[in-house]
């Protein structure tokens, strides 16, 4: 064969050859680094475009968001472990918070919420004078007190007096006047899905019994989760699987631990809508359920609620549960399924009337069953609804990190732990979900997203070859 | 004496004969590829393309 042709086949073929290896490389990722960026001006395979569609509008070079939350997903082509988020927007809305979460938990639709910004610390920061600790940890006093935030950290002021954001203190909340019930405390009430609680205990023992109803509506598997945790962290889960054969609709899963310290201990029942919890047997008087209730259909009539939310949220799926909610002094009515309705409460405790079950009641706050078990463990947070003047806020402290100006534009920089998040088909379900902004309500200003860049870092080829040959 | 007219293809033919083999040897990995980690070719390489110019070049070819 002439040496011309030969050339042009191995050129050819070498060529090829280099493709297929760069392709390898992108999939492997041998560095252990890897950056994809979707600047919204042609679809980008690896980061999903927003959705849903009627809470987007697509423009030539960005996304505006017309209502929250609104979710993008992010395919990998391996494992890694932490993606750092940089996120290129605009905010010209009266809403002060936009956060970015990554799911962690598909059953009980939990996300690691990170803040994208908050206007209500960026007018703190510029008002008050501010202190900033170690990791990024800020302080803002209303008047200058503390010099460190370790300082602070170590002489706490009133709890009501602090509000935190993307923060936690660890500071032992403990009730005055406790008294352990010596009597069985029976919740007849049914709850639907996954839900979490927060009781209380002192010199007694941690004494839980469920017993749960499997609707099968659904073809899936239905099991049930559930995960104590105290004030330390995680200190006991059990797992109750479905049965196989779909014959035994009940479940009961039992929780008895003693020799725990006086406390507050949360817990987490993770499954998902086609589980009744029918009722709860437990040893504890203090019962308050965090963030949102679900009362099934078939329970007692009359319902009543009480709740330290400052915004309350109503909605149901059910026809039948369509009807007149008394929020403290504010009426909803409720005339429409899949609709959510809010109403903002007084501070302090309001009384929440039901007219029939089957009704998702979400807020900022506890919710009990009632009036003499409500008790909130939590710091005050500052969200939308939290007034810093009435509500008498001294100090706030955050993790909080003010997005880069640049003009109109505001770049937020987020990192989320992949190790604990939800992974489907090889994809990470993102949210930006911005507090109270509706789809169907008119807004002044605009949201609009105009890139988003994710940095993924893992375990790089050398890493894994010396794990795998040094043990 | 040998009467017959021997025609020796073209420097664009043999390309386009050399291409048709190339492209048809990229099909088959990128498929194969694609079968074993989906998404690593789709990622980065419309096949579409791959596959129209496999057949111009195997239209060219031909004549």
């Amino acid at each position: 064969m002439d040496k011309k042709f030969l050339k042009i086949r191995v050129v050819l073929w070498l060529m090829l050859a280099v493709v297929v290896a760069w392709l390898g490389y992108m999939k492997i990722v041998p560095t252990g680094i890897i950056i994809y960026n979707y600047d919204f001006s042609r679809p980008n395979y690896f980061i999903s475009k927003l959705t849903p569609a009627e809470r987007v509008k697509i423009n030539e070079a960005n996304n505006e968001i017309k209502g929250g939350p609104v979710y993008f997903s992010l395919k990998t082509p391996r494992r890694f472990e932490r993606a750092k988020v940089t996120v290129k927007f605009k905010n010209t809305t009266d809403f002060p918070i936009i956060e970015m979460g990554l799911l962690n938990n598909k059953d009980a639709w939990s996300y690691d919420l990170k803040p994208m910004q908050n206007k209500i610390i960026d007018q703190l920061s510029l008002a008050w004078p501010s202190v900033s600790g170690e990791n990024g940890v800020r302080l803002i006093e209303r008047e200058k007190k503390y010099d460190t935030v370790e300082q602070f950290l170590g002489n706490l002021p009133e709890r009501d007096e602090i509000a935190l954001y993307n923060y936690a203190i660890k500071n032992k909340f403990l009730l005055n006047n406790y008294e352990a019930s010596q009597k069985d405390n029976l919740i007849n009430y049914k709850f639907r899905g996954a839900y979490q609680f927060y009781t209380y205990i002192k010199e007694e023992e941690l004494n839980y019994v469920f017993n749960f109803i499997d609707l099968n509506i659904n073809t899936v598997k239905d099991p049930v989760e559930i995960k104590v945790y105290s004030e330390a962290g995680e200190i006991y889960s059990t797992y109750l699987d479905d049965d196989k054969e779909r014959l035994n609709n009940e479940r009961q899963a039992l929780i008895k631990i003693a020799d725990l310290p006086e406390g507050v201990y949360r817990f987490s029942v993770i499954t998902n809508d086609d589980i009744i919890t029918k009722s709860i047997n437990s040893k504890q008087n203090k019962f308050v359920l965090i963030n949102k209730i679900w009362l099934a259909e078939d329970n007692k009539k009359g319902l009543t609620l009480f709740t330290n939310s400052r915004l309350v949220n109503a909605q149901t799926s059910n026809p039948s549960s369509l009807g007149e909610i008394k929020i403290g002094d504010v009426s909803l009515d409720l005339n429409e399924t899949y609709r959510q309705l809010s109403a903002k409460t007084l501070s302090g405790m309001s009384k929440i009337e039901l007219p029939y079950d089957d009704i998702i009641i979400s807020g900022d706050g506890v919710f009990s069953l009632d009036e003499n078990s409500l008790f909130e463990p939590r710091f005050k947070n500052i969200d939308g609804n939290l007034n810093i003047n009435e509500e008498k806020i001294n100090y706030v402290l955050t993790n909080y990190q003010l997005p880069l100006d640049s003009g109109d534009w505001q770049t937020a920089v987020l990192e989320f732990d992949l190790t604990k998040a939800y992974q489907e088909n090889g994809k990470y379900q993102f949210l930006i979900s911005i507090p109270s902004f509706k789809a169907e309500e008119p807004v002044d200003g605009e949201i609009i997203v105009e890139e988003i860049k994710i940095e993924l870092k893992g375990t790089s080829l050398k890493q894994k070859f010396n794990k795998y040959f040094n043990g | 004496m040998d009467n017959t007219n021997e025609v020796k293809p073209g420097g664009v033919k043999i390309f386009f004969n050399e291409l048709f083999y190339v492209l048809t040897g990229a099909g088959l990995i990128f498929s194969c590829l694609e079968i074993f980690w989906p998404g690593v070719v789709l990622a980065y390489i419309n096949l579409n393309y791959i596959l129209i110019f496999w057949l111009l070049s195997g239209i060219i070819i031909l004549f």
